[in-house]
């Protein structure tokens, strides 16, 4: 993985003491509430219902056991001995104390992480495939580019006061591991005619209060480009997206209001007048060096030679289940891509403990090459296992309740903390999680319904992506009672789509009856191994309308 | 209030007109700051207006854009002004970064001050952006103020000034 040189390191040095000044002066009453509340988002701190919430950066969802063991420390040391992972496969501290917010950064700084752009209306962490680097299908790993997007965007003098927030998801290939259609920006690796590997960029995606699927702004974007292409459309929107709506000031109302082929022009003659080959445009050295930061790890030449895992099957069957589900075909023969559970039963989806952390350290240490990756759905994984080593590895996990073989499956939820820790919130989300639950847990049933997305989110501001999602639930407050909207057929991989609403908000004590007659549907609709999505895309949302509404079953 | 040039206090010799006393009475106007060989900042839309009366003192003669402003003609009166002020209406709004830096790569080589709600924390990143001069408001301004530009010694931008 990256390792930071001097330059990188004084400067996330320098920003703990600008931030220590910062929150130094706030307390002393000399920088003014409006003005410290801008200065502390853009350093990951919100002030919650409860307490301060202090998002640490993940850059693209990639920590070495050193970090994440910090992480586990600072939990201990400054929290609840817990921290949350969340969709930008960041992580989230509850119940830090606003004070000692610079001794957490100046302790995350050692170990070279930051809690840089975690928040406010600027650049924030890039996302990308969790599995790069170690994929079959992809065309090459994406994390060298994200890391020159990372550097990029740090803080950047001219983009630290955007309109609003500004995300960028990068995938290694055709498939979508990065929801990167609901981004501002979606970068898609691709090869073109002649062999060569670029970018297709998307601009204008988003979710939300108006969740968009974003449009096509140029099909192919040479690699030495990335940062110069970028800061033009980043310019074009400082200058031109609205400020007088938070609501309509995403990206995605402006590339709307352009209409896609204007917002090109304009970003064009930015690019080609200005920015293309200003010292933004990047040399073969250049790409070669931030690649080398991510040559594959010394993989063992006799893997291959030990992959018949019939023994360990008979030792458990819930093993097998876990192998079966968790577990992601890796490009070496001999090995293969973990993944960890953070969907407990009956504990909120996302959450990890201090001792989990240390555990999961230790697991990567000893059979991953010390590195941890976080998902966009809220998961952990270990992407370079022996299939040898598998067994052990489960055992451990199992023994920390992080081996639930739900990957994929209905109980793999992307959810939002909801109302008890989000001031944005309108509704609860985790009481609803634990009902779903509690209602889902048989295994062979989950699996006999395939690979289902269910999302969601507490309100409009749609953290939890339930409009992409198979079934999506959004929270609302009606008159100071929780009722929870169901839409169905979203989706945030290739085929990405906004699901569609199917009817009026239910009461609280519905949500899991409603999630069952949806499935009831599905399953009685279904045709031989179709998946979810097919079903829904054959059949249309009216039998699941007609029978979630009908007067009574 | 504290101008801040090079990071030292300096006086402002400028006299900044607005759109309401410009509406008032134009040529009065002009014909007065003339006459005292005042250094005047027009609004950009006043100054384009007049633009044949007051593009014969570049020394003397500013203006002052914001990021409502139609700023297609900015880059063609580059050679008749001395000062460009940009205006930072409220903190959350960050135009004024980009305005600065279409100024200075096109070629501007006058002062480019920021005005408005500039306050310490922001002065490096104008600073990055292409300003050179920083009018603040009394309470904002300190004798600690310079040190806003030291704070961070390193960068990501090779496009953009250290």
């Amino acid at each position: 993985m990256y390792q930071y040189n001097n330059d990188d390191q004084q400067l996330v040095d320098e920003r703990v003491e600008q931030y220590r000044d910062q929150t130094n002066r706030f307390l002393a009453g000399t920088l003014g509430e409006d003005e410290f509340l801008a200065l502390r988002l853009m350093n990951g701190l919100y002030v919650q219902r409860q307490a301060p919430m202090l998002r640490v950066a993940i850059p693209y969802g990639l920590m070495s056991s050193v970090q994440l063991r910090k992480l586990a420390d600072v939990s201990r040391k400054y929290d609840r001995n817990y921290a949350h992972f969340t969709t930008r496969t960041n992580l989230q501290f509850n119940w830090p104390k606003l004070e000692e917010v610079p001794d957490i950064l100046a302790e995350l700084a050692a170990v070279q992480m930051h809690a840089i752009q975690t928040s406010g209306n600027c650049i924030r962490n890039t996302t990308t495939d969790p599995y790069s680097g170690v994929y079959k299908g992809e065309i090459e790993d994406p994390r060298p580019y994200c890391e020159i997007i990372r550097q990029w965007s740090t803080m950047h003098p001219e983009f630290a006061y955007l309109p609003r927030k500004f995300k960028i998801a990068v995938t290694a290939g055709p498939e979508d591991r990065a929801a990167s259609q609901v981004h501002d920006i979606g970068l898609h690796m691709v090869k073109n005619d002649a062999g060569e590997v670029g970018f297709e960029v998307m601009v204008g995606g988003g979710l939300g209060r108006t969740p968009i699927i974003g449009q096509v702004i140029k099909d192919f974007l040479p690699m030495e480009h990335l940062r110069s292409y970028l800061d033009a459309i980043l310019r074009v929107y400082n200058l031109n997206g609205r400020r007088d709506n938070k609501y309509k000031a995403r990206i995605k109302i402006l590339v709307k209001a352009f209409g896609i082929k204007k917002m090109a022009a304009l970003v064009e003659e930015e690019w080609l007048g200005f920015t293309k080959d200003s010292d933004l445009l990047l040399s073969k050295a250049d790409i070669e060096k931030f690649k080398s930061y991510f040559t594959p790890p010394a993989y063992a030449a006799d893997a291959a030679n030990n992959i018949d895992l019939t023994t360990d099957f008979a030792k458990s069957a819930t093993f097998k289940a876990w192998y079966e589900r968790n577990t992601v075909e890796h490009k070496v023969d001999g090995y293969r891509i973990a993944v960890i559970s953070l969907k407990p039963l009956l504990l909120p989806p996302g959450d990890v403990t201090d001792s989990q952390m240390d555990l999961i350290a230790d697991l990567a240490d000893k059979y991953s090459f010390g590195e941890i990756r976080s998902t966009h759905d809220q998961n952990l994984v270990l992407a370079d296992v022996k299939m040898s080593e598998l067994y052990p590895v489960w055992e451990a996990l199992n023994g920390a309740n992080l081996a639930r073989a739900n990957i994929d499956t209905l109980t793999d939820m992307i959810c939002c903390p909801g109302y008890e820790f989000c001031a944005l919130a309108n509704a609860e989300t985790l009481p609803i999680a634990d009902q779903i639950n509690a209602r889902f847990d048989n295994l062979d049933y989950l699996y006999d319904l395939g690979d289902i997305q269910l999302n969601m989110s507490g309100c409009i501001n749609a953290c939890g992506h339930h409009h992409v999602a198979d079934i999506g639930i959004l929270g609302v407050d009606r008159k100071g009672e929780n009722y929870y909207q169901f839409t169905l057929g979203g989706s945030s991989k290739t085929d990405a789509s906004i699901g569609k609403t199917i009817g009026k908000a239910l009461p609280a004590t519905e949500v899991a009856n409603t999630v069952e007659k949806i499935l009831h549907v599905f399953v009685e609709n279904r045709v031989a191994e179709e998946s979810f999505r097919e079903v829904i895309k054959r059949i249309g949302l009216n039998p699941f309308k007609e029978y979630v509404y009908a007067a009574s079953h | 209030m504290p101008l801040l040039i090079n990071g030292k206090t300096s006086v402002d010799s400028w006299v900044t007109l607005n759109a309401e006393q410009f509406a008032a009475d134009a040529s009065a106007l002009i014909s007065e700051s003339r006459a005292k060989g005042s250094a005047v900042i027009y609004p950009i839309a006043d100054y384009l207006a007049n633009r044949d009366v007051l593009n014969s003192d570049p020394k003397n003669t500013g203006v002052l854009v914001t990021g409502d402003d139609d700023l297609s003609q900015l880059t063609e009166i580059f050679a008749e002004v001395s000062l460009i002020a940009i205006d930072f209406p409220v903190l959350r709004d960050g135009r004024g970064f980009s305005i600065a830096r279409n100024v200075t790569r096109r070629g501007f080589k006058g002062e480019v001050r920021a005005v408005g709600d500039v306050s310490y924390d922001r002065l490096d990143s104008m600073h990055r952006s292409g300003f050179n001069a920083y009018q603040m408001a009394d309470d904002k301004f300190s004798a600690d103020t310079h040190k806003a530009f030291t704070e961070m010694t390193v960068n990501y931008q090779p496009t953009h000034l250290r």
